[in-house]
């Protein structure tokens, strides 16, 4: 269980001169095997929140805590999937997927053997020897997702990692994250600003507001599974979202769903 | 209209781009026939006896089968003139790459380090020989102290350049990933720096074959390519000159194409990461 409690962030630029307010009192907890969604406007601080999570940055205040042990580094115990794939152009796909591994000192055969099998995973073990720039933008972000899958860990933390790709290619991904998601039941932290694939992803949703970030509302996704982004509960929820984003006080609930 | 299209079309120019080898070939004739009309022109002029091309041929055969030219063979020579400056290159690439890497993990290290590697890269190599006599006496250590002078800076210089051009979200995913300080060393920053530390090293090794030349003219040594060229001076034996002159630039020439170009084929361009520029300096 990811415990996040009193969080506040504040960047200061390296003058010391100027000070912005970026994540103010975020509590957050998400249970194991729990697919969220965080979702707000450009600047409300998703990103922030994600990096923290991932132990890139020290929040100001606040504390987060995995399974009761404080988060204060990254670790492969909490895989990142980036924007912008940041996958080791000097490495081949394999050897890239390989990379965790061969940091926990995993023997290389054995290593490249269980990266393969990932690779397979993720439709790509007939690209093991490419190298990324070859790849495209969806494949690459495969490769990023299969990179981190491989170190088996507790959570994934992902920031609009689909945003590069074209719609049709984007449902595919959504549809095999979350056959994986399926398989290996892990903790799934995903950024995006897209409402239709909030819903079509997400066990629950945050809903971000600006200027100090803060989450303003939080909603539950109950529609079953597999989803349907066509079908009548589904716009329905996704107009109520998008209102819900709006406007600053949430209008009546519809029918499909539970408020916290 | 039509005839706009055709010279806008892709085969149409391709097909008038001359091919490496023509490129080769013309630049060679046009260089001989300069060269013939240069010697004949001295000669009838102002009697001087210029080598003809034919001349430095013949005399190119005669030292390359052997023959002795200033008390040794043109192999000794050029030996000589290799070794000093692998050896000077050698020292200048392991201390430029080490102050480059103390550099960039110490911004206080950087504050000293940068600015004066800026400051004394353009002083040209020869400058630096009395305080190499100074310090050294004549000889072969002196020779290498130039060496390496020529060629540090642009090594710290690069190495620095490149270390930094390595994107943090790089490192932060390798921190990510559990990589120890070791693997991002070796993993991350050296791979990431190297589009840039391959045009250091060909800077360095560009300036440090120009000032090994010039260094053995001056430095007090009785072997090597620079000191053979400046004694055919007393010897009038211009076409040796001639020779070693062409082994010298021949040596860049496969430095270049045999050893830059190879690298960066295996390397960069197949990692996608595009030529950093510094492709001139041995022109
Ligand atoms: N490294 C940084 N230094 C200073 N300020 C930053 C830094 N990163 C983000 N910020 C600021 O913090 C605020 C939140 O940024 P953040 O990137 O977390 O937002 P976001 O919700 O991810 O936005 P987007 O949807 O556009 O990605 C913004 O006002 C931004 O300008
Ligand atoms: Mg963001």
């Amino acid at each position: 269980m990811l415990v996040i409690e009193e969080l506040y962030h504040t960047y200061v630029s390296t003058d010391s001169e100027q000070t912005l307010p970026a994540l103010a009192n975020i509590n957050l907890t998400v249970a194991d095997g729990e697919f969220l969604c965080l979702i707000g406007p450009s600047g409300s601080g998703k990103s922030t929140l994600l990096n923290i999570m991932a132990g890139f940055i020290t929040p100001t205040q606040g504390t987060i805590k995995l399974d009761n042990r404080r988060v204060n580094q990254p670790s492969p115990e909490r895989g990142v999937v980036f924007q912008d794939h940041n996958l080791f152009p000097w490495l081949t796909v394999l050897e890239n997927v390989a990379f965790g591994l061969h940091c926990q000192g995993v023997p290389r055969q054995r290593a490249y053997r269980i990266a393969q099998e990932m690779l397979t995973l993720v439709d790509l073990a007939d690209y093991s020897f490419f190298h990324p720039h070859q790849l495209s933008g969806g494949m690459k972000q495969r490769v990023a997702l299969a990179r981190v899958l491989v170190l088996d860990p507790l959570v994934l933390l992902m920031d609009e990692p689909f945003n590069a790709v074209d719609p049709q290619t984007r449902r595919k991904l959504q549809d095999q994250l979350l056959t994986l998601w399926k398989q290996h039941r892990k903790t799934i932290i995903f950024v995006t600003h897209n409402v239709d694939e909030a819903i079509y992803l997400a066990d629950r949703v945050a809903i971000f507001g600006a200027q100090p970030g803060h989450i303003k509302t939080e909603m539950q996704i109950t529609l079953p599974r597999p989803r349907q982004s066509t079908t009548a509960s589904f716009q329905r929820l996704k107009t109520y979202l998008l209102q819900l984003m709006e406007q600053n006080i949430p209008p009546d609930l519809p029918n499909l769903t539970s408020h916290h | 209209m039509t005839v706009t299209l055709a010279y806008l079309s892709v085969p149409y120019r391709v097909s008038t781009m001359p091919n490496g080898g023509t490129i080769i070939l013309r630049s060679a004739l046009f260089l001989l026939i300069f060269w013939i009309i240069t010697a004949f022109a001295a000669q009838t002029l102002h009697g001087i006896p210029l080598p003809t091309p034919g001349q430095t041929f013949l005399r190119g055969i005669e030292l390359f089968s052997g023959s002795l030219f200033l008390q040794h063979s043109i192999y000794t020579h050029l030996g000589y003139s290799l070794y000093r400056w692998a050896l000077g290159s050698l020292i200048a690439v392991l201390i430029g790459s080490i102050l480059g890497f103390v550099a960039t993990s110490h911004i206080k290290a950087e504050r000293i380090i940068l600015p004066l590697s800026a400051f004394f890269q353009p002083v040209p190599s020869l400058a630096w020989i009395p305080l190499a006599i100074l310090l050294l006496g004549l000889g072969t250590r002196s020779t290498i102290f130039i060496i390496f002078l020529a060629g540090v800076f642009p090594i710290i210089i690069n190495v620095v350049a490149g270390i930094k051009s390595v994107p943090s979200s790089l490192l932060r995913a390798a921190a990510m990933l559990g990589a120890s300080p070791q693997i991002i060393f070796w993993k991350v920053l050296v791979p990431g720096a190297l589009p840039h530390t391959l045009s250091g090293l060909r800077t360095s090794l560009a300036n440090s074959w120009r000032a090994l030349i010039a260094a053995e003219m001056v430095g007090g040594t009785d072997l090597g390519l620079g000191y053979a060229i400046l004694q055919c001076r007393w010897s009038l034996d211009y076409p040796s000159a001639f020779v070693a002159i062409f082994i010298i630039a021949l040596i860049g020439l496969i430095i270049e194409r045999g050893v830059f170009r190879k690298i960066e084929l295996r390397t960069i361009k197949v990692w996608g990461m595009g030529n950093q520029g510094g492709d001139q300096c041995w022109s």
